[in-house]
């Protein structure tokens, strides 16, 4: 965000969109009683206005007293850039007033490395229902890599993460990218038992939806279970799917009660991986986050030898998912008492209207991208 | 079994027929090749194209092993390559860092290299023509970031299991 000076205008609005017209400005507010205007645009475009006779001074955007600022040290790391921000035009920033400090979330994945040093120690194995394993398999022999690390460290890393503070809980319920029903169940069913609010679950896994065919008709016992887990006032963030198709289709992203995140790219199109697989899409989406070409903390190697890595590429819904989840966890900061619902509408509410261009995207399918700032 | 015996559990009422398979299967992990390894010191690995769909729960994805040029160059920072895409991705277009060595996966994904001890950053050559980096770069408070970095040890072979998973999503 720049601000500036007209120097002697006329029609401040007039003057305004002119200056921005002529270096490629986006002008979002011009404010007359201060003979001044908001406006987005690139490094570059600011330093060529700054000499308009017109301009008496172009300075950057700066956050508010209260506000953190983290620096996007790469052009790689786009996922908190856009976050922060309503437009597209990197300011290589993440601004934060919230952390997530005190709320609580829970990541049901393959597992978390919790020695990761991105989570400061605030991540913990709680829970493994899968048998024969336990908490601290962390999907180390997997042909695929690292998953549930990476989709913690988007929710709360130091580094990597949207809610720094956040408290990571691991409930492994996946294996080397494989995930049952049942174990998802028994997943959900420990954190209705156990779980400390305020808080929101991280669901980056998903199945195909279980329908009239099966021998129960439309809610599946694992959709049951997650509904018992809002129902004790805790948020569920669940991942669209990665199949190109009607999230509708896929489980438990079809129920309109959870939070239903599909995956955008640094172009704010749907994302797209490959001739077979992208992000779903559908009525039943509530909002689009970064989900592409994102980074996140992983390792490499394995046992004694596996290394961390803060900037690890991720993407998928997978990916997406966790970023809504973070922001979920400021909210909740805040807001502490407010149920499952309230999130959801104020994620909505809150998130960035039309930003998702509509040239890969059904009619039915939202516009809405996260944003972070109350 | 593990899905009958969960169906046991939860709907006795109504009975086991017609459960299906509540799981997709996992990625199939290709053979592992390290009983190929005759070197002594240096660099071995597997080379896998990763692509599809890799979610928990839904992962139909492939993992396949590919034939592919690996690049070995002295220990690289972003600042000594120019990317291929903008914004810069995993794909560069040049590196300015000095190339140690090369070496060709064969059609089961294998290699292997004798490299003396040190540091090196390692880069993939794909189809598209250009040099892939499997992550972006490591990165500590004492030095500066380097892509893709890899140490060999005296008297040791350092395995390499390298992801190509631009087209995966999980």
């Amino acid at each position: 965000m720049q601000q500036a000076a007209p120097q002697a205008p006329i029609d401040p609005v007039a003057v305004a969109t002119s200056i921005c017209n002529q270096y490629g400005a986006q002008l979002q507010d011009t404010l007359i009683a201060v003979g001044s205007f908001v406006a987005t645009m690139t490094e570059a475009q600011a330093r060529q206005m700054s000499h308009d006779s017109r301009v008496e001074v172009v300075m950057g955007d700066i956050a508010g007293d209260g506000d953190a600022v983290q620096s996007v040290p790469t052009a790689f790391d786009w996922g908190l850039d856009y976050i922060d921000q309503r437009t597209s035009v990197r300011d290589f920033r993440f601004v934060y007033q919230n952390t997530g400090a005190g709320v609580h979330a829970y990541v049901m994945d393959g597992g978390i490395w919790i020695q990761h040093p991105d989570f400061g120690g605030r991540a913990s194995l709680d829970y493994c229902p899968i048998p024969g394993r336990t908490a601290d398999d962390i999907d180390w022999n997997s042909p695929v890599g690292p998953h549930g690390t990476p989709a913690a460290s988007i929710i709360g890393g130091t580094r990597a993460g949207v809610a720094k503070n956040v408290r990571l809980h691991s409930v492994k319920i996946s294996e080397n990218n494989r995930a049952y029903v049942s174990d998802v169940t028994r997943g959900f069913d420990w954190i209705v038992r156990n779980h400390v609010k305020p808080a929101v679950v991280n669901c980056s896994f998903g199945f195909k939806r279980i329908g009239s065919s099966w021998f129960w008709q439309g809610t599946s016992p694992f959709e049951k279970a997650a509904r018992r887990v809002l129902s004790a006032g805790v948020t569920v963030v669940v991942s669209a799917g990665n199949e190109n198709q009607n999230a509708d289709g896929r489980s438990p992203a079809w129920r309109s009660e959870l939070i239903t995140v599909g995956a955008s790219d640094v172009n704010n199109n749907r994302a797209v991986y490959n001739s077979s697989s992208a992000s779903n899409y559908g009525s039943v989406i509530d909002l689009f986050a970064p989900g592409k070409e994102v980074t996140a903390s992983s390792y490499y190697g394995q046992g004694s030898g596996r290394i961390a890595h803060p900037n690890a590429f991720f993407g998928g819904t997978s990916a997406a998912a966790p970023y809504v989840t973070g922001v979920v966890a400021l909210y909740l900061q805040s807001n502490p008492n407010a149920s499952p619902a309230q999130v959801q509408d104020w994620l909505k509410n809150n998130a960035t209207q039309n930003r998702i261009n509509t040239n890969n995207l059904p009619s039915d399918t939202t516009r809405r991208f996260l944003f972070t700032n109350q | 079994m593990r899905n009958l015996f969960y169906a046991a559990v939860c709907l006795l009422s109504v009975g086991l027929c017609g459960c299906g398979s509540a799981s997709s299967s996992p990625p199939r992990t290709p053979p592992d090749q390290s009983g190929r390894v005759t070197i002594t010191e240096g660099v071995w690995g597997q080379v896998w194209l990763l692509q599809g769909n890799f979610m928990p729960g839904s992962a139909t994805g492939t993992v396949t092993p590919v034939r592919r040029t690996i690049h070995f160059y002295e220990p690289t920072t972003a600042d000594q390559t120019t990317s291929a895409t903008d914004p810069p991705g995993r794909f560069y277009s040049e590196v300015r860092s000095r190339q140690v060595a090369t070496v060709e996966s064969d059609e089961k994904g294998f290699f292997q290299l004798n490299l003396p001890p040190g540091r090196y950053s390692y880069f993939v050559r794909e189809e598209q023509g250009y040099l892939y980096a499997y992550t972006s770069y490591e990165e500590d408070a004492n030095t500066p970031p380097t892509i893709n970095p890899i140490d060999v040890r005296l008297g040791k072979v350092t395995k390499l299991q390298i992801r190509i998973d631009y087209e995966a999503a999980y």
